[in-house]
């Protein structure tokens, strides 16, 4: 563009110019299967979640995932999901079902040679979930519910023996159930530990 | 020799496996292990962990700040539970900033956390603590000819970084306990499979093909039964077999039983003092074994 | 006391070619090997990649020319150094073997009658008895007794290799002997360490035994080997119908060895290729994490063993469990297909890592890296430590094959002459 062209012709120019800019950073990977961009940025703040443990450590021996019960009976593998994490398409895993699949058991943290820990991924994808109000199994907020109103995760459940009678706990040869004298400042300091989001 | 521990049930026993406390406070005193109830204690954050790290963190700390303001160590009889506390202790000690903003927090209880509460499993306890030695003296009725399946359960073993009860590739503290009850508990290799426990929550079908698989292998393979030392697996595995039959089409009848059960059976105790009455899966017929060779 | 211009500690390929190279140009060499063998883990191997020649062959060579040329100490270690004056007074330790070797014909008989057997190296297949020789093409072959497991020593109670020795050559009352010397550079070449399997527990090879290492495998191969170079299965002895390799078995892992052992793959493709010449039956599959062989002509040699026939799975699994006695099961997570497969094997190769050695026995007090191996100067003097006139070549500089470790010891030559005529300092 020689400096003698009209004012706004290297106006408009330079303007598209910009928006083939900003346009082609964010396009950098693609899913060609869903169509969707990775936010590798994004991918931070699982890692903030998680700490220590680092998705793109994972050099994709793939041990997690063949050790792992859920791979073998409810398909989920554990090295996709943190490849997931690693290129950055963070909405797509915490939106999908997979993450509800890991059983914890922890087979991939103790295997894995590069301390990716999948497992932990998991969670800290499960956390940004329940942040993001994304579907998240009901269970998981009746038992926050129970904690808040009594501080376990469910009320005393009654037990039916082998010969068929039903007892409750207070039948039983137990001391009282353990209480929290002031609920007050527990259901405080719970309620803090939910505002102050990670 | 006297060994005193702030006892931490947890929520799966203190709100329905009772079985486990109850057998618990009848058999520790007979070793001259004394459980000191905790006052105030609450959920121990493990299902919490899925939700919020920082609800999660701030229960577990919690209940160690219980313990420690009673300058008492902890000793677990879930697996979950233990393994909340174990982590949530490394995370506090390693990071600074993390344990001033839970104190923060906890200070609106009055509570405050510094780590000195150790956190024993059970099955420490009774493996390290207390020997398998001065437990076989104990023993009144031996449960020779029974081979039992020692299921030590995951959180017990791994992550080997944070938990370190026993080998995590080759337990081998539980089937030595068991042993000690001069049964047989040979390994299998589906001994470290998980019981599922931590998929009734977000996929509960899911957790029982894993139990079932677990059940299956463990049947087919001729053991008498499950020693257990979690409520979790316990719960999975014997409270879930009737309904793992019924929907998975199996006809497994497998006794599944807390060490603890054993233990105080092998000391002499009657099946109610140890809540065997209250266990879901065919446990008679253990029973029966045990007082058959006295 | 005796004053030579070079002390070689190991007497492997690297040392030995070290010490040939030395002597060749009329310096005055000591070498010292703490076995009683020569050759390292080198003769130890079947063959070597990528060429495929027969190990024994270029143990022999070296260690022929190194006796012929080379004051050698077996059976003896370092056992501690001083330096004074620009000179290293260097303590030398050989221990007692108990047979007296310039009697000893090699018959072996003794061998064949000692009743203890021990496991060799944490390498469960190869035993050896308290009189023994090393396995693998080691010579000379002529045995010790290792006091630390022998009846006679223990309480007396056995004498079977004294009765059964045609020549008398059983010495009970043999002592250490310790000698001094004066050396102007040390070379150290004490090689490696195969990293324990048994450490990496999920692969359970204390508990079954149709899982080997690489390096029994190869002596297994090997005509002069336990089986007489059959390639069988533990368990019934017989010839196994499917095999699986695994590679980096405690490499490349946060858990265990860091660091990559460099010779895997390759010794993965060959160990396939070992089955593949004697069983063209067996169904080979290499287990693998990446396939790493660079360097002239190993794409060549990994296409020439792909291409007979071998399954190449991209996916390590994560467990070994026992199916039977004879059969191990295996899941597998296959990146091309995405899918999940077991895998049947009633033979397992555990490709274990490199250990490095010196880090445990550093008497040297050279500077070790958190790896385990020793430092070096620069990258332009890979096999020059901090510690002046002191070298480390081979696999205890860092983890090489055989080809690049002979490489090293010709290369420390040229170094020690440029150091000796004094011209080191070009700038």
């Amino acid at each position: 563009m020689s400096i003698e062209a009209s004012g706004s012709y290297s106006l408009i120019g330079r303007f598209i110019y910009c928006c083939f800019l900003s346009v082609s950073i964010v396009m950098v990977l693609i899913d060609l299967m869903t169509s969707k961009e990775s936010r590798w940025s994004s991918s931070k703040s699982v890692l903030s979640i998680v700490g220590d443990q680092k998705p793109y450590s994972c050099y994709q021996c793939s041990k997690c995932s063949s050790g792992c019960l859920s791979a073998e009976l409810l398909e989920l593998m554990p090295h996709q999901v943190v490849s997931m994490i690693k290129l950055g398409f963070l909405d797509e895993v915490i939106s999908s079902d997979i993450i509800w699949l890991c059983a914890y058991c922890l087979k991939c943290v103790e295997r894995c040679p590069q301390n990716v820990a999948p497992a932990e991924a998991i969670l800290a994808l499960r956390n940004i979930a329940f942040e993001k109000g994304v579907k998240t199994p009901e269970g998981y907020r009746l038992i926050l519910e129970n904690v808040f109103e009594t501080g376990w995760i469910q009320s005393f459940q009654p037990v039916i023996s082998r010969d068929g009678e039903i007892y409750v706990r207070d039948d039983l040869d137990l001391p009282k159930k353990p209480e929290i004298s002031n609920m007050d400042s527990f259901r405080e300091a719970l309620a803090k530990t939910l505002g102050e989001e990670s | 020799m006297h060994l005193t521990y702030g006892f931490y049930p947890g929520c799966v026993i203190l709100t329905e496996q009772y079985a486990y406390e109850i057998a618990a406070r009848n058999v520790l005193p007979l070793l001259d292990v004394k459980l000191v109830d905790l006052n105030n204690i609450s959920c121990c954050g493990e299902p919490l962990m899925s939700m919020n790290k920082t609800t999660w963190l701030y229960l577990a700390a919690r209940n160690m700040a219980i313990a420690e303001r009673n300058g008492l160590d902890v000793v677990c009889l879930c697996n979950a539970c233990y393994l909340s506390f174990s982590k949530a202790k490394k995370l506090l000690k390693e990071d600074l900033g993390l344990l001033e903003k839970i104190n923060s927090i906890l200070s609106i209880e009055g509570l405050k956390y510094t780590g000195e509460s150790r956190v024993k499993h059970l099955v420490e306890v009774l493996h390290d603590d207390v020997g398998v030695d001065r437990i076989r003296e104990k023993i009144r009725f031996k449960l020779a000819g029974l081979k039992l399946a020692s299921y030590t359960g995951c959180h017990l073993l791994r992550p080997s970084s944070i938990v370190k009860v026993d080998d995590p590739e080759n337990p081998s503290k539980l089937n030595r306990l068991v042993e000690a009850l001069e049964a047989s508990s040979p390994h299998y290799p589906e001994e470290l499979e998980c019981c599922g426990a931590g998929l009734l929550i977000p996929k509960p079908d899911g957790g029982l093909s894993y139990a079932s698989t677990q059940l299956k292998a463990v049947f087919n393979r001729g053991f008498d039964g499950v020693v257990t030392v979690c409520p979790a697996c316990h719960k999975m595995l014997d409270g879930k077999q009737a309904a793992i039959n019924q929907t998975l089409g199996l006809n497994v009848e497998l006794p599944v039983i807390y060490y603890i059960q054993l233990l105080g059976l092998a000391m002499g105790l009657s099946v109610r003092d140890v809540g065997l009455h209250l266990n879901q899966s065919p446990c008679d017929k253990l029973v029966a074994k045990v007082r058959w060779n006295g | 006391m005796d004053e030579y211009d070079v002390l070689i500690v190991g007497g492997g390929v690297a040392g030995l070619q070290a010490s040939i190279d030395l002597a060749g140009i009329g310096l005055k060499v000591y070498l010292v090997e703490e076995k009683h063998a020569l050759g390292g883990h080198a003769a130890q191997l079947y063959k070597i990649a990528p060429q495929l020649i027969d190990s024994r062959e270029v143990v022999e060579e070296l260690a022929g020319k190194a006796f012929r040329n080379v004051k050698i100490a077996l059976y003896s270690n370092v056992k501690s150094i001083r330096e004074a004056g620009g000179y290293f007074m260097v303590e030398v330790e050989e221990k007692p073997k108990y047979v007296s070797w310039s009697i000893c014909n090699g018959c072996l008989k003794c061998v064949e009658k000692c009743p203890i057997k021990t496991s060799y190296n944490s390498m469960k297949t190869i035993t050896i008895p308290a009189i023994y020789t090393i396995p693998g093409n080691t010579p000379p072959r002529k045995p010790i007794i290792d006091a630390g497991r022998c009846l006679y020593f223990k309480d007396r109670s056995c004498r079977i290799c004294e009765e059964t020795c045609p020549v008398n050559a059983i010495d009970f009352n043999q002592k250490t002997l310790t000698s001094m010397l004066k050396c102007k550079f040390i070379i150290i070449a004490t090689g490696f360490n195969m990293y324990n399997p048994s450490r990496v527990g999920e692969y359970i090879y204390d508990k079954h035994p149709n899982i080997i290492t690489g390096l029994e495998l190869e002596l297994m191969s090997n005509p002069s080997g336990p089986t007489g170079g059959n390639i069988v299965k533990p368990s019934s002895n017989k010839p196994p119908r499917s095999v699986a390799i695994i590679s980096c078995v405690g490499s490349r892992s946060e858990k265990h060895l860091k660091h990559c052992c460099r010779i895997g793959c390759t010794a993965g493709l060959k160990h396939a290729y070992y089955i593949l010449d004697k069983l063209p039956e067996a169904e080979v599959y290499i287990l693998y994490n990446d396939m790493r062989v660079p360097g002239r002509s190993y794409e060549e040699f990994y296409r020439l063993i792909r291409d007979k026939g071998i399954t190449l799975i991209r996916g390590i699994p994560s467990e070994i469990r026992k199916l039977s006695d004879e059969e191990l099961s295996m899941k597998i997570y296959d990146e091309a297909s995405s899918k999940l497969y077991r895998l049947i094997a009633d033979l397992v190769v555990l490709e274990a890592g490199v250990e490095a050695k010196l880090g445990r026995v550093n008497i040297f007090n050279i500077p070790i890296r958190e790896d385990g191996f020793p430092e070096s100067i620069s990258i332009l003097n890979t096999f020059e430590t901090p510690v002046p006139n002191i070298f480390v070549v081979g696999c205890a500089q860092s983890p090489l094959n055989i080809a690049e470790s002979i490489t090293q010891a010709q290369a420390v030559t040229g170094r020690i002459i440029a150091k000796i005529r004094g011209n080191t300092n070009l700038h």
